[in-house]
């Protein structure tokens, strides 16, 4: 990828004293074939590379010979007529030619749907969701999705309404032209025009008789994107060129057909024939796609000069990747957090609590330098020591909150699924109480079975019912990939289809339960089972699917066809699995995953890092899919360690982790977090007191607080439904809310007892400083409090106040 | 005559017309604390109860060993009334020879026989939980090894328990709680209970153990010297005044189940020990002159014996599964037919198959005996054709009629054609492991008949009639008539035994009479069956079943249902509401097509002025517990007066016989006098025997 960049940037200086190089041209030669055949040339000083500069839109192009090619402005090539032909290109004193080749050009050409009529419609965007593909489509002209059903989407253009929408005798006055012409009013504004080459093409395909699709035809199985990656500035500009083969093995040049997309408009701007402006500083792609088939352009943007990064030790191989790529990018890392930030921070991330003042002051005032390393392995249980390892609990119930979010473990208020729910919760808590390797955690999931009250995973199948479901949830949980919109039909972004999507959901197709007594007879045991039978067919061929994972081959066996799927998943070879994993945790340690959503990976939306990404996978393969170790090498780094504070410098940066983002401490800890400094235990329902909030089982409780902020009823298993955001409401529950006043108030509280102990004035500031923000305060802090203290009337309402104004800051609400 | 058989029966209130005020019921037992006795001691304990125990004078205990005793005095209030006893004292003694184990046990007394308790049976001291022991600070002391008996109250109970390890150990934990609640007539709610032990010092969890047997855990954990904390609670935080538990906790091992599972009778066999914390291998002779089941056994180990631990004993030659592969149709074990045949599915996804000759037209039996008790395994079994075909298969089985096991059984398949065949079993989840130990018989099928009873309890009192019904489910071609038998009966009670009628009768009955002067007394019955079965012109064989006792449940939302019990007590009483049920005839003839009146007179108990009503089926909303009457023949609804309200104390029954009623002769019928108890119950007092006969024109 484009971690070469930051060097070569030095490399590209102007060389003016020399003979100006010869220009090079991207493909050397070219074929077209047929009539609406067409090639996008890309002109570069200097052979294709990140650092080479696109020349495309500087140069100017020249035909020998226009009956046989034409060439526009922007060196897109045309055919005109059989024949060979030369493309010259010139720039200033460079020139090169590009000899043409045309064959197959006919007065009456063939224009096959598949290849010519089905991508104009997805490229003029008369097939997107919001235009004839939407429910019912348009003006009662209704296409599938992105083409993903050709025979309606001829029927529709061809035969619906009394072919009211073509005209084989004069193609010009078919309303299907007309429309998007704007001859005739269309809502849709004008989408085509006449004489274009989608509009010749289009009234050729009427001419030769709409020929329909066909069953057999060729497909496209991967598409290219040239160049895959480009180090650019603000202002520059890109041509891209995108090549599909077939599964004929046929090339062909599809820019003109293709779509283009930013995936991040600051960076970047795309016209619809690929022409890229680099609007901003950053790193963005561009998507583009083709006939179900998708790709990417990396640009990188960088925000500076390279950068220097004087102060910078790498700790791990994390420091190492990160530090490449703030050089490729010129962004200055701040610099690392202090010790009091470390262990707030370390605390929450690792085990979900805020930790205690002596516990702070003894890390604070300990002077050996490894002692970060040695903090993240006491929160993680990893010193080997029974009395050092305490917070293994602790970090069981933190995390099993993540992993029943995600694996959707509530009753949804059902008392006779309490015993399910808390099966399943048991297991994840355990799991992670024991540290079970991922992999085994997901196999278990996967291959789940028996009593759904004795084995915790078999909940899987009760929350997730049928096979849609299933596959739905394994995938983008396991393998990150959002794979609903193929249910209906071609991933608009993805390369799945209605058939891959089937294909994976037949691996949950055989899964039912039977009742058991052996709870006896009221307890309501159901069993989770393989049946002998249950087939999933693809929905509009009515074609019986075989188990097939997402980009493998059919798998299946006779007994548990989860049991080859589990083996697919969870293979080191299949590193979609280790990266869904490792970005989840980069994400919720870092707060920003290397691809965001975390749970959307795909070709189309890269991560930051892709060389981070690998290498943490590869460290979590080799772990052995050990958890605590990958939180572990990513809380000793450097990179995790990082100021909050952002520099003027890389204060921009929002991607690539050059401080740590501030991220809000999620709605369980949180109430903890004031429980904790107020001293007054929240009382959950049918829960002993003294039950955390971070070990609360079920998704639903009914506590303000936390749904105020955030706890989500785990109705879905994006990880979006845990909203990470602040907001006003929390805003205003935290300054008026009655339940932060009354814990603060509470006469059994930690406050009451410090005003009712020996404890100074001034003892009692420092006190309540070190329990809600983790540090002592300043002077001036000091300061200010004696001058309210003084002004106070009352000197339990000030610290009242006091307490009330930690517990509202930013630094006591946010983990930073 | 004053039959009583008191029965709890659901109803939901708008089908219980009139009373919702308690009337006489048998005591429902509740609850033991603790719930356990130490072998070679005797204890006292706290019996609580539904429905008054006052006056009861006896405690049967099943098995051997294992005597009870009621310690509190039934004495008069000082108004001079009898109070309402729910709580009393009862002392058990356990002799040094007594099985540990669990035992069921009932107490007796003017009200009959009370549902079921169960107490525990331990070689362990018997430590009993204090109050206030809710909080690791608060966490009582204990000394292993011991039996830790607790409740687990109310919500939120959370019970701690401190105990110290000097050296290095391995100690297991064996919870009942949730095992100990099937035979609660009425708790509908059972406990799941979640052992955590945790280092007292630091608080960290070292070891849990939630689910296994069904809600029930077991621990073993190595432990290293230090303090420990024990957790106890229902993994929900519910809780149940009723909710019991004993946890015994000891270094010794704990076995779980043997290999090979079948052993045939006579033979001596090397037994491989599953057992926490190390397996092991012991010597095992089966004996010869005992019957052939399932038997819990103790064997030797280092200086004392084992846990109880199932073995069956095999009529069968039994095979044992060799040690190769035989998961395939190719290598698929060979076995002579029958067999019997003690395997284990070792690991996950394991499949064993034997294969067996057979003969065109035979019929062939195969049941596997794992699950039910606590093999690991839920076996599905199928049998397949030489070429692999799979020509039948069965995953769970249900015994009579009415509860559904996790192993399975095929019965009365016919053998297609000559050749070789092969039974497959496995796990259907794919699972396997040590304590995946199988039986499994392959027979040939013999016609045979299961036969339950309605209940485990029966209450008379002098003078009086009652009833107890059986239903049959014939198996493997078997369709004749089965007559009953009870033994057992206390003295001064009679039976007149009924029948079940070939066809489409599934039910009998049979009246029990007590004589006038029969003192109070029970005993613990045993009904049988039997049936001569004609196999050909020239051979009839019989048959015979000893039935199942059925402690009857209600379940939550009105429904009624059953579960297998080891004694059905018969109990001669104090008279109760309804003190005679009255014929105008003991004999019925119908004629198809006619139907005919029977005049029904009860006599109420002075000061009973509750609605009765009358009915010839025991039934329950729209399920029909048993129909003695003779196939054909109905009760005409709308001739008859069945609800005998406030005083009323007659009224009468029509029957009618359809115009194809098959002819019979002298079926034994009651007619059941139902008297709300409360809204989900009734208690239903018996006339003397009705024998209902059908001629031909």
């Amino acid at each position: 990828m484009v971690t070469r960049l930051a060097v070569m940037l030095l490399l590209v200086a102007p060389t003016a004293a020399h003979a100006a190089p010869p220009l090079h041209v991207t493909p050397p030669d070219v074929q077209l074939q047929g009539n609406f055949d067409q090639t996008q040339l890309l002109v570069t000083g200097a052979a294709l590379a990140p650092e080479t500069a696109d020349l495309t839109t500087q140069v100017e192009f020249t035909s020998s010979d226009a009956s046989v090619v034409t060439v526009s402005e922007t060196g897109l090539l045309k055919a005109a007529g059989n024949g060979q032909a030369e493309i010259t290109i010139t720039s200033d004193e460079r020139t090169a030619t590009v000899p043409v080749t045309v064959a197959g050009y006919s007065d009456s050409p063939s224009v096959p749907f598949d290849q010519q009529i089905r991508p104009i419609l997805s490229r003029l965007g008369c097939n997107a969701g919001e235009c004839h593909a939407s429910q019912f489509g348009k003006g009662g002209f209704v296409l599938s999705v992105v083409g993903f059903d050709p025979n309606l989407d001829f029927n529709s253009l061809v035969r619906d309404r009394q072919q009211r929408r073509i005209n084989f005798v004069q193609p010009e006055e078919s309303l299907f032209l007309k429309k998007p012409t704007m001859q005739v009013p269309h809502g849709g504004g004008q989408r085509l025009l006449k004489g274009s080459s989608y509009y010749d093409t289009l009234v050729a395909w009427i001419r030769a008789g709409a020929p329909g699709p066909k069953k057999d035809t060729t497909k496209v199985t991967s598409l290219e994107v040239w160049p895959q990656e480009r180090l650019v500035k603000p202002g520059e500009t890109q041509q891209l060129r995108a090549v599909a083969r077939y599964s004929d093995d046929r090339v062909v040049d599809v820019t003109h057909l293709a779509k283009f997309d930013s995936m991040d408009e600051a960076v970047l701007s795309v016209t619809p024939t690929g022409l890229v402006t680099v609007e901003g500083k950053g790193q963005a792609p561009i998507m583009v796609r083709f006939e179900g088939q998708a790709n990417i352009a990396l640009f990188v943007s960088p925000y500076g000069e390279p950068a220097q990064l004087a102060d910078w030790e790498n700790r791990n191989f994390i420091d190492e990747l990160a530090a490449s790529k703030f050089r490729e990018l010129g962004i200055e890392p701040s610099h690392v957090c202090d010790d009091a930030t470390f262990i707030r921070r370390a605390y929450l991330d690792a085990i979900g609590t805020i930790p205690q003042p002596d516990e702070v002051h003894a890390f604070v005032a300990d002077e050996d330098p490894a002692k970060r390393d040695r903090l993240v392995d006491r929160l993680l249980g990893l010193t080997g020591d029974p009395n050092l390892d305490v917070f293994n609990d602790q970090y069981a119930a933190y995390w099993t909150l993540k992993w029943s979010d995600l694996l959707r473990n509530t009753t949804g208020g059902q008392r006779a699924d309490e015993q399910r729910m808390w099966a399943m919760h048991n297991w994840i808590r355990e799991s992670m109480r024991t540290n079970k390797p991922f992999d085994q955690f997901v196999r278990e999931v996967v291959t789940a079975k028996g009593s759904i009250y004795s084995s915790g995973p078999a909940s899987y199948y009760r929350v997730f019912r049928n096979s849609s479901d299933l596959a739905e949830a394994t995938s983008q949980l396991f393998l990150g990939v959002r794979l609903a919109c193929a249910k209906c039909h071609h991933h608009p972004f993805e390369k799945y289809s209605q058939a891959d999507y089937y294909s994976f959901a037949a691996f949950f197709s055989r899964i039912g339960t039977k009742n058991s007594e052996e709870f006896g007879l009221f307890g309501r045991e159901a069993v989770v089972m393989v049946r002998n039978s249950g087939d999933v067919r693809h929905p509009r061929t009515g074609q019986v699917l075989k188990p097939r994972p997402l980009d493998g081959d059919e798998m299946e066996h006779e007994l548990d066809r989860r049991i080859p799927l589990a083996e697919w998943l969870t293979s080191p070879d299949n590193r979609d699995f280790a990266r869904n994993a490792v970005n989840r945790y980069v994400s919720y340690l870092l707060g920003r995953g290397l691809v965001e959503p975390v749970d959307d990976m795909r070709a189309t939306n890269p991560p930051t890092n892709p060389a981070l990404m690998e290498a943490l996978a590869d460290h979590f393969i080799d772990s052995g899919y050990d958890l605590k170790q990958l939180i572990r090498v990513i809380m000793t780094s450097r990179l995790y360690q990082l100021d909050s504070q952002p520099t003027e410098q890389n204060a921009s940066d929002s991607k690539f982790y050059s401080h740590f983002k501030v991220k809000r401490i999620p709605a369980e800890p949180l109430l903890d977090a004031i429980d904790q400094v107020t001293g007054v235990q929240t009382k959950f329902k049918s829960l002993p007191l003294g039950t955390r909030a971070i070990e609360l089982p079920d998704g639903e409780y009914p506590n303000y607080f936390l749904n105020t902020f955030g706890k989500p009823r785990r109705a879905s298993v994006c990880e979006c439904e845990r909203m990470p955001d602040e907001n006003l409401g929390q805003a205003l529950h935290t300054l008026n809310g009655d339940i932060l006043a009354t814990k603060i108030a509470d006469k059994k509280g930690r406050l009451a007892q410090l005003l009712a102990s020996d404890m100074s004035d001034a003892e009692i500031i420092t006190e309540l400083y070190l329990r809600t923000v983790g540090r002592e305060p300043t002077n001036s802090e000091v300061a200010t409090a004696r001058q309210f203290l003084d002004e106070s009337p009352s000197r339990d309402v000030f610290f009242q106040d006091l307490l009330w104004a930690l517990l509202n800051s930013k630094q006591f609400l946010f983990v930073r | 005559m004053r039959p009583v058989l008191l029965t709890a029966l659901l109803a939901l209130p708008l089908l219980t017309a009139g009373s919702a005020e308690a009337q006489t019921s048998y005591p429902m037992l509740m609850s033991l604390k603790p719930v356990a006795a130490r072998i070679g001691t005797t204890t006292e304990h706290e019996l609580e109860s539904r429905y008054s125990m006052f006056g009861a004078y006896d405690v049967l205990v099943t098995g051997e060993g294992v005597t009870g005793t009621v310690v509190t005095p039934m004495e008069p209030g000082k108004d001079g009334k009898e109070p309402s006893l729910t709580k009393i004292k009862l002392s058990f003694a356990v002799a040094e020879d007594a099985r540990p184990g669990v035992r069921d046990f009932r107490i007796v007394g003017p009200t009959g026989a009370s549902t079921l308790g169960q107490l525990v049976i331990t070689p362990d001291p018997v430590v009993v939980e204090q109050p206030k022991n809710d909080t690791p600070d608060l966490a009582q002391a204990i000394e292993l090894p011991a039996t830790v008996c607790g409740v687990i109250e109310k919500g939120e109970d959370v019970d701690y328990y401190r105990f110290t390890v000097a050296e290095p150990t391995t100690l297991n934990f064996h919870c009942r709680g949730m095992r100990l609640e099937d035979r609660i007539h009425d708790l509908q709610q059972h406990v799941d209970p979640i052992l955590t032990v945790k280092n007292a010092t630091t608080g960290s969890t070292v070891a849990a153990a939630d689910n296994t047997y069904a809600a029930d855990p077991f621990l073993s954990h190595d432990f290293a010297p230090g303090e420990y904390l024990l957790e106890v609670r229902d993994v929900r935080y519910a809780g149940n005044r009723y909710w019991t538990y004993a946890i015994e906790i000891s270094s010794r091992p704990f076995v779980s189940h043997v290999h090979p599972f079948g052993v045939a009778k006579g033979t001596t066999i090397e037994l491989q020990t599953v057992a926490a914390p190390a397996a092991g291998l012991v010597s095992f002779t089966a004996p010869m002159d005992e019957p052939a089941g399932v038997r819990d056994i103790r064997l030797p180990m280092g200086e004392g014996l084992t846990n109880p631990v199932p073995v069956v004993v095999s009529e069968l030659p039994v095979v044992i599964e060799s040690g190769g592969e035989n998961g395939t149709l190719e290598t698929a074990q060979e076995v002579a037919f029958p067999a019997g045949i003690s395997g284990r599915i070792e690991s996950a996804a394991d499949i064993d198959c034997f294969a067996f000759e057979a003969k065109k037209g035979d019929r062939i039996s195969v049941e596997v005996v794992a699950r039910r008790h606590w093999s690991g395994l839920d076996s599905i079994v199928r049998i397949l054709n030489a070429d692999g075909k799979p020509l039948q298969e069965n995953d769970d089985l249900r015994l009579w009629g009415k509860r559904t096991y996790q192993d399975s059984m095929i019965e009365n398949w016919t053998v297609p054609a000559d050749g070789r065949y092969i039974v497959e079993l496995r796990d259907v989840h794919l699972r396997g492991g040590d304590e995946f130990v199988y039986y499994l018989k392959l027979q040939q099928s013999e016609p045979y008949f299961e036969l339950s009873l309605d209940t485990d309890k029966t209450w008379l009192s002098p003078g009086t009639s009652a009833v107890i019904f059986a239903r049959a489910v014939r198996k493997n071609g078997f369709t004749g008539e089965i007559q009953l038998h009870i033994d057992g009966l206390p003295e001064g009670v009679t039976a007149s035994c009924g029948r079940i009628l070939a066809g489409k009768g599934n039910d009998g009955c049979i009246v029990l009479t007590a004589a006038k002067d029969a003192a109070m007394t029970a005993s613990n019955i045993r009904v049988r069956g039997t049936a001569d079965h004609k196999v050909d012109d020239e051979t009839t064989i019989t048959l015979e079943t000893v039935a199942q006792p059925m402690q009857e449940t209600y379940m939550p939302g009105g429904g009624r249902n059953h579960w297998p019990v080891e004694m059905h007590t018969v109990a001669i009483g104090r008279p109760a509401d309804v003190l005679d049920v009255k014929l105008s005839t003991s004999e019925l003839t119908l004629k198809p097509g006619e139907s005919t009146t029977i005049d029904v007179e009860i006599t109420r108990a002075e000061g009973f002025d509750k609605n009765v009503t009358l009915d010839m089926l025991f039934q329950h909303l729209s399920s029909k517990y048993a129909i003695t009457l003779p196939e054909g023949v109905t009760i005409d609804l709308k001739k008859s007066k069945t609800l005998l309200t406030a005083k009323e104390s007659k009224g009468a029954i029509t029957l009618t016989a359809a115009a194809n009623a098959p002819v019979v002769d002298r079926q034994q019928c009651s007619v059941m006098a139902n008297v709300s108890i409360n809204f989900v119950m009734k208690a239903t007092y018996s006339s003397p025997p009705l024998f209902v006969s059908v001629k031909g024109e």
